[in-house]
């Protein structure tokens, strides 16, 4: 008779006890793991010599370099900058924010930063001029401030980018 | 006492011959456990960093949310400077020591050039991945002693950087 044994098909059921135990054990590891290496990055260059004399400071009318210069203290001084503009075109929007309790006022930066890219909305670079003694953690806090805004459009938090070329340099001396 | 264990079924006296094991049906649970593992797996390879070395870096908090991309991994500690875990210069109070008078620092420049000319031998084209250096530095190092240290890279052939940070 083909197919032999008259239609009798036991189903084959392992036992997947022991292999949900292993599972289960790698899953805890890995959530743990996973925990723990929450790491990001930020972008960010430093200053080069290019031939020919170029600078990389905005020129067109809708588009500024805004460059922060940062204190120890956490004191933060505006200023902008556009190869096609006159600097006093520009002061209006030079601020000085000092510090709040002891670290960089990184609402009123990003207020202000905000303000500015409303107003040139293609500028996208920023340099970031920090005093010798300022710490790594302050200058981060500084690129946090500059990069996006925080807002709450129909009930959804977005974040649209500000300065997000960073240049990170020293003062002449 | 010896004999027979009696269980209790509805009330009733059933001896433990007629009760038959619970067989639970564990395949939908296997496969939702096994999506878990391999999201949790590739999550886990692509935020991993070596920092074995580095251990004593304390990373700034930011609200990056930029993932994790490996490149050439310059670790800046309060107390050693080490290029992909070898170390390459010492820090005595969060300072440089060893910077030429042009104030470089010249195994770090020399080791990066040797990395650098490293990878791009194993690599036919350039990759991105190639110019860039992926900065771990302590959150308390000043922006002196971090300077130095990009500004080294810098004349290495690295002018661009990814600063790691720490998810806030």
């Amino acid at each position: 008779m083909a197919g032999g044994g008259g239609g009798q098909f036991d189903a084959t059921s392992p036992d997947l006890t022991a292999l949900m135990d292993v599972l289960s054990n790698l899953i805890f590891f890995l959530m743990a793991s996973f925990g723990a290496a929450v790491i990001a990055i930020l972008p960010a260059s430093v200053p080069t010599i290019s031939e020919g004399g170029e600078n990389d400071v905005a020129r067109e009318e809708n588009q500024v370099t805004a460059t922060l210069s940062l204190k120890a203290t956490g004191a933060v001084s505006v200023t902008l900058s556009n190869n096609q503009m006159l600097p006093e075109d520009l002061k209006p929007y030079a601020a000085t924010f000092p510090p709040k309790e002891g670290k960089v006022n990184a609402r009123a930066v990003n207020d202000h930063l905000w303000s500015i890219k409303e107003k040139f909305r293609e500028s996208k670079d920023v340099v970031i001029i920090p005093e010798n003694d300022v710490t790594y953690e302050m200058i981060v806090d500084v690129m946090d401030a500059s990069r996006e805004r925080q807002m709450i459009v129909g009930g959804k938090s977005v974040y649209p980018s500000m300065f997000t070329k960073v240049v990170v340099s020293s003062l002449v001396q | 006492m010896l004999g027979k264990t009696v269980h209790r079924r509805f009330g009733k006296k059933v001896p433990d011959e007629d009760v038959s094991p619970t067989r639970l049906n564990l395949t939908a649970l296997m496969d939702i456990l096994s999506n878990i593992i391999f999201f949790l797996m590739a999550s886990f390879g692509a935020q991993t960093l070596e920092l074995t070395s580095a251990s004593k870096v304390t990373l700034p908090a930011s609200t990056s949310e930029l993932s994790f991309k490996m490149s050439i991994n310059v670790a800046v500690g309060m107390e050693e400077l080490f290029v992909e875990d070898e170390p390459v210069g010492k820090l005595a109070q969060g300072k440089l020591v060893g910077l030429t008078p042009d104030r470089f620092h010249p195994k770090l420049e020399e080791t990066l050039k040797r990395s650098r000319a490293q990878r791009l031998a194993k690599n036919e084209r350039a990759k991105d991945e190639d110019d860039i250096i992926l900065l771990v530095a302590d959150k308390r190092l000043k922006f002196e002693t971090l300077d130095r240290v990009m500004k080294t890279c810098a004349r290495a052939g690295f002018t661009r950087f990814r600063f790691a940070v720490s998810k806030r």
